[in-house]
């Protein structure tokens, strides 16, 4: 052979062309344009791989598009990442910035002077018809608090909290700072870890020794009531449901509340706040299909939201209240934030799940606001005892939760 | 070189050059209206300069082909990356995108002036569905954290599996298979990627273990192929 290959190709005898077993049948033979069987199936089941790529293309850029894979990264999550790298105050406001809020609101900002630090409310990122009476955005206050002074005492500070102060309006505590000693508790080291878990739980209970360590978090006037008895269980699930469903028929309350919902990554990454599927408590099938799917309506998210209560009332091991003395005093709502974060805090160290559920009193605030009578505040003090803050409930998770975007110290430095 | 392979080359070249700059700039300035006001700028600044990175290859490889398949891969070298790039880094990709389109349309005129655009695609065709699922694969991989490295590295032995089946299609067959499934199965959940491992293997797993076939005379004879034995059976 030839520096030239002589190669081996498929040239059909003329004289073969038309025969049943080796050309495709309705091809005109001798039409130049005869097909053999085997070229005519490998054609197919090309152009069928072609189709099946395409789509699969189609399907890897919707779901590369929302983030699938991807969850906890990006801009949205990068406050979750750096918190531990500032120095200073601003470590302890990146700190307050991972803290549990309603809705992931995050409604708050913070000025650093001098060796104080001051904790204002932003009241354009309530929930509306949902917080009426402003008592979760308050109470979410006091989270970002209690997460700001476990910060700071991680930095070497001494703290002051003076909540309330008689000065600027949403001005609602100042946190003054001197050089102490440096405190990591087991607390702040949750800090980065803490989710609010909306995944079903197990069966397993939760033991007395545990709700009596979280019992013991809380401080002069306040207090934590356990509803654990099955009995106890069922009415307050029953409540629960059902303020879900008036919360789903209140259109004011489903819109507001919808308004907080994120449903594709580009508005996680832009908002860096609110809600998402990642937070549902979904399993990881579920929730991928969730993102791939088109985006939900309100109604569908309403119903979402009836069914997912309905799991988790049911699935839980015990739920939980923090009481204060005066639910309506600005002062004493920071002063259970604080409680119900560091509850929070302590269940994530120690590896027990935790989930705010804010529905009862959202609806006896919005019952109060609009005149109505009382539907679930006489119950709720009956099954919780007076003076009910928050609620929340206990268990072991099925799955595990996801974090939440959050608006970097940038974004909330006044 | 002849003057419109020089052409060629130099188009992309620039191109690169300009669409580098978009994706550093990118990076450096962050979000910002003239590269699109993306909310994760330094990652896609960084695949801005990736794609810059195709385009100098695709450019510098120009005049080095000898088929019409080579300069039909070097267009789309060009040209796929600079049409990729305007997503990625808004209006300060422009120019080097229109450079690389015009410079990718300059090498498919080459390609057709080597022989059939179209059969070399044909021809090609099973070659460009496996690395648009590499592709997939890697971007997936990419960014899904720990396990990402299984992804990367399916795309690499997808790949990777073509290039060597001439030595071993046995040793092809292996390295796609343990290359491509670990990511299937640690991220089965996400419903692309095993999707696209399915995929993957149903469309190279035949190539790689069927005997090489004999090639299509006229294929052959158009890519600038050597002689051709006419064997009538």
């Amino acid at each position: 052979m030839s520096t030239r290959d002589v190669v081996s190709v498929d040239v059909e005898d003329p004289h073969r062309r038309g025969a049943p077993s080796s050309t495709w049948p309705g091809v005109e033979p001798g039409s130049g344009g005869s097909v053999s069987r085997r070229r005519f199936l490998h054609r197919v089941g090309l152009g069928a791989a072609t189709v099946f790529v395409v789509a699969d293309g189609l399907l890897a850029y919707r779901a590369w598009d929302q983030g699938v894979l991807a969850e906890g990264t990006g801009p949205a999550f990068d406050a979750l990442r750096d918190w531990r790298s500032f120095d200073g105050p601003e470590a302890a406001i990146a700190a307050a910035v991972l803290a549990a809020s309603a809705h992931n609101t995050q409604p708050w900002a913070f000025a650093i002077r001098g060796e104080r630090i001051e904790v204002y409310a932003d009241r354009s990122r309530s929930t509306g018809a949902n917080d009426p009476l402003m008592r979760e955005l308050d109470v979410s206050l006091g989270c970002a608090i209690e997460n700001l002074v476990l910060a700071a005492e991680a930095a070497g500070y001494a703290t002051s909290v003076e909540l309330d102060p008689p000065t600027q309006p949403d001005l609602v505590a100042t946190v003054a700072l001197e050089r102490g000693s440096v405190v990591v508790s087991e607390l702040y080291d949750a800090i980065d870890r803490r989710r609010s878990n909306r995944s079903d739980f197990t069966d397993d209970p939760i033991p007395d020794g545990v709700m009596a360590s979280m019992s013991d978090l809380a401080d002069a006037g306040t207090g934590v009531a356990w509803l654990h008895e099955r009995s106890d269980r069922v009415a307050f699930a029953e409540l629960l449901v059902r303020a879900t469903r008036a919360h789903n028929e209140d259109e004011a309350q489903s819109v507001d509340s919808f308004a907080w919902w994120r449903s594709d990554w580009d508005q996680i990454q832009d908002h860096k706040d609110g809600l998402n599927i990642d937070g549902v408590g979904l399993s990881p099938l579920v929730r991928t299909l969730g993102k791939i799917l088109p985006g939900t309506s309100r109604s569908a998210a309403d119903e979402t939201f009836l069914e997912r209560t309905e799991q988790q009332a049911d699935t839980a091991a015990a739920f939980g209240v923090v009481t204060v003395d005066d639910p309506g005093s600005l002062e004493q709502r920071l002063r259970g934030g604080r409680v119900l974060q560091r509850l929070h805090l302590w269940a994530t160290a120690n590896d027990i799940g935790f989930q705010h559920m804010n529905q009862i009193t959202e609806r006896i605030d919005r019952d109060r606001q609009l005149g109505h009578p009382d539907v679930f505040e006489g119950p709720l003090t009956a099954l919780a005892g007076p003076g009910v803050l928050a609620a929340f409930r206990v268990g072991t998770p099925t799955v595990e939760s996801m974090a939440s975007p959050r608006r970097p110290v940038s974004e909330v430095l006044r | 070189m002849s003057t419109h392979l020089t052409r060629t080359r130099r188009l992309g070249r620039a191109a690169a050059g300009l669409t580098a700059v978009a994706g550093l700039i990118e990076i450096v300035v962050g979000a910002n209206s003239w590269t699109g006001d993306k909310s994760q700028p330094t990652t896609l600044g960084l695949l801005t300069v990736v794609l810059a990175a195709v385009m100098a290859t695709a450019a510098t490889v120009t005049g080095r082909e000898r088929t019409s398949g080579s300069s039909l891969a070097i267009a789309a070298g060009l040209a796929v990356p600079a049409l990729i790039s305007l997503t990625t880094a808004g209006r300060l990709a422009v120019p080097g995108a229109l450079l690389g389109v015009v410079a990718g349309g300059f090498a498919l005129a080459d390609a057709r002036r080597r022989g059939s655009v179209r059969r070399s695609i044909a021809h090609a065709w099973p070659t460009v569905l496996v690395a648009v699922l590499a592709v997939i694969y890697l971007a997936f991989g990419a960014v899904a954290g720990p396990i990402g490295i299984l992804g990367i590295a399916g795309a690499g032995a997808a790949v990777g599996a073509l290039s060597i089946r001439h030595r071993s299609r046995r040793v092809a067959a292996a390295v796609l298979v343990v290359g491509v499934i670990p990511f299937a199965v640690v991220a089965w959940w996400s419903v692309v990627v095993p999707l696209t491992a399915v995929l993957l293997l149903v469309v190279e797993l035949p190539r790689l273990l069927s005997s090489p076939r004999p090639v299509s005379a006229a294929a052959h004879a158009s890519s600038g192929g050597p002689v051709v034995d006419r064997r009538i059976r």
